[in-house]
């Protein structure tokens, strides 16, 4: 995380454009490759993210929300990621200050096509619906009438979709491994 | 009926302000890869003894810091419950607390005309 400065930073924040979220004081890049993320540590890093995020920007709700991004990312990573093979087991996030906003970033290894399949369509669902919001209510719907016995939730990338009105990307640079990003736009708190 | 502890989540069980309502007060995150095996159990039992003594629940979730979307889902599981049992339950939440509204705005599609669920700002 660089310094806080007094003057905004030419890229990759426009001060001026976050009248709702105060001014900025910086810039971001926190990254970091693990092999051994337990389920413990991901509230150390939500901490440290949100962190970093008040150093740079006066908002809390929106850095709160970021580091809830962040969490609910990364325990779908060691929910739905294969931690089997120790030789390929890294998990690497990435949160940096983008266009408008701030990415998320987060990649780990996967099993099979399936997995990937399953995230793919979960994400072309939640297109399906004119906004987010809906998405959400209608998988709780869901859930409520399948009463969710033997199923995931599916509630963490619905969920990030609607309280960060996020658009979320997938990409697979192999067939090894996927990559979610959540690009959290910061005029909207 | 004994206090929940389980992690960093705790929830106090207080005589409430409200007549005839238990009140449950959740402190801490729920932050547990598997919510529901904690919480599960202790929301039967405080179904259970509100039942038996014909009180409401009043879940209060001001001074929690957070939830993941995995309680979301054994809140849903308790609001069935609440609704099979016709135990009258109120979700309490901090209105100024971003993820707090956004959560609990949505758990409002559970609310029908049946009125055993009811979900309350408190600032």
């Amino acid at each position: 995380v660089n310094q806080p400065t007094n003057t905004p930073p030419a890229n990759p924040i426009d001060a001026g454009s976050y009248d709702s979220a105060g001014p900025v004081r910086g810039d971001m890049n926190f990254e970091l490759h693990t092999t051994n993320l337990g389920w413990g540590n991901i509230d150390l890093l939500q901490i440290s993210i949100l962190n970093c995020l008040t150093t740079i920007f006066q908002n809390s709700d929106y850095c709160q929300l970021v580091s809830m991004i962040a969490r609910e990312l990364l325990e779908n990573a060691l929910k739905y990621g294969d931690w089997g093979k120790p030789t390929d087991s890294t998990l690497s996030l990435h949160v940096f200050c983008s266009n408008n906003g701030v990415d998320v970033e987060v990649q780990n290894p996967v099993a099979n096509h399936q997995n990937l399949d399953k995230l793919t369509a979960r994400l072309k669902w939640i297109k399906t619906f004119p906004s987010a919001q809906e998405a959400f209510f209608s998988r709780m719907l869901q859930i409520a009438e399948f009463q969710n016995q033997g199923r995931e939730s599916g509630l963490g990338l619905v969920r990030i979709a609607y309280e960060g009105r996020c658009e979320l990307h997938m990409s697979c640079e192999d067939s090894r491994h996927v990559k979610v990003r959540a690009h959290v736009p910061q005029s909207l708190v | 009926m004994k206090d929940l502890l389980a992690g960093d989540l705790s929830i106090e069980v207080r005589p409430s302000q409200t007549p005839d309502a238990i009140s449950l007060v959740w402190k801490g995150k729920s932050i547990a890869r598997q919510p529901s095996a904690v919480l599960n159990p202790f929301f039967k039992e405080a179904l259970e003894l509100a039942r038996s003594q014909g009180q409401s629940l009043r879940m209060h979730f001001e001074e929690l810091e957070f939830f993941n979307s995995s309680t979301i889902t054994s809140l849903i599981q308790l609001i069935q419950e609440a609704e099979a049992h016709r135990v009258p339950l109120t979700l309490c939440y901090k209105p100024s607390v971003r993820w707090q509204k956004m959560s609990m705005d949505a758990l409002r599609i559970f609310i029908n005309a049946e009125g055993v669920l009811n979900i309350e700002g408190i600032e």
